[in-house]
């Protein structure tokens, strides 16, 4: 039973690496030719389906089995064999990576914070001007203690060195978020996993309990 | 490490010697020939354990191939 499991196991990270092609095939197939009767579609579309379903394995496995993990880790790097110098290699390789991952989700999440405004006045008064153009750059992380919206209008009101930035009446306004707010806990979420996970897999490593 | 210490080592002097390949003597310690060449060029420092298996290889003692320079 167990070795059945296994070879189904093993049959399916296979297809994981090497089934996604399905995937963009179903996709160009439907945009392209339509809906079709064909058993063959209807196979083609099972099968694309079944990847998707598949998929997550895939991370649970590389997750949960050290040297899958390892063997992985070393064909990223362009490595083959994998001994002692070769996981120190990939050991830096996967800091830096993180250190760079994080670097670029806390700027995300930042900038999920953070609104950009643009506004144009055209009727300016003085002659052989086009118009006024007032740009509005503000930390606004109060949005995302209201994320259903269920604030009265103007209670997240733009403001920059403590004036004011409604438009008046006749100025036309671009802008708002840099990052949609709606990222924001999902980038927080993974920055505290990746975060756990570092120090949960570095705990252990350094406790001598991870061979 | 203290940074104020070098590690070299005469692995390509005992190699030499022995009259092996940087090859055969990674199969016979278990790891790739571009460790064994790191390894001899001062490049990685190898953890204790190759240090041993490099030493015992070569029947020498472990501060017999590598040396500490101060």
């Amino acid at each position: 039973m167990k070795n059945i499991f296994i070879k189904l196991h093993k049959a399916v990270l296979a297809y994981i690496a090497w089934g996604w092609p399905t995937i963009l095939l179903n996709v160009a197939l439907d945009k392209w030719a339509g809906d079709s009767p064909a058993l063959w579609r209807a196979f083609l579309c099972d099968a694309a389906f079944a990847w998707f379903v598949c998929a997550p394995i895939a991370p649970i496995t590389l997750l949960l089995d050290r040297s899958r993990r390892e063997r992985a880790m070393a064909r990223l790097c362009g490595l083959r064999e994998g001994d002692e110098r070769e996981r120190a290699v990939t050991g830096e390789a996967a800091r830096s990576s993180l250190l760079l991952a994080l670097s670029l989700q806390t700027v995300l999440l930042v900038m999920s914070m953070t609104t950009l405004r643009l506004f144009w006045n055209p009727l300016t008064t003085k002659a052989g001007e086009r118009g006024l153009i007032t740009v509005g750059f503000s930390f606004d992380p109060a949005r995302h203690l209201d994320p259903f919206g269920t604030a009265p209008a103007g209670a997240h009101k733009l403001t920059a060195l403590g004036a004011s930035l409604t438009p008046a009446p006749d100025q036309i306004e671009f802008g708002g978020f840099l990052v949609s707010p709606s990222a924001f806990p999902l980038l927080a979420l993974m920055i505290l996993i990746e975060l756990a996970a570092f120090k949960a897999f570095s705990g252990r490593r350094y406790a001598g309990a991870g061979e | 490490m203290n940074p104020r210490l070098r590690v070299s080592n005469r692995l390509r002097v005992l190699r030499a010697e022995a009259d092996i390949t940087q090859e055969r003597l990674a199969q016979d310690v278990g790891v790739t020939r571009v460790t064994v060449n790191c390894v001899e060029r001062g490049e990685y420092l190898p953890s204790l354990e190759l240090a041993l298996l490099l030493a015992r290889r070569f029947g020498r003692t472990v501060e017999e191939v590598f040396i500490v320079e101060e």
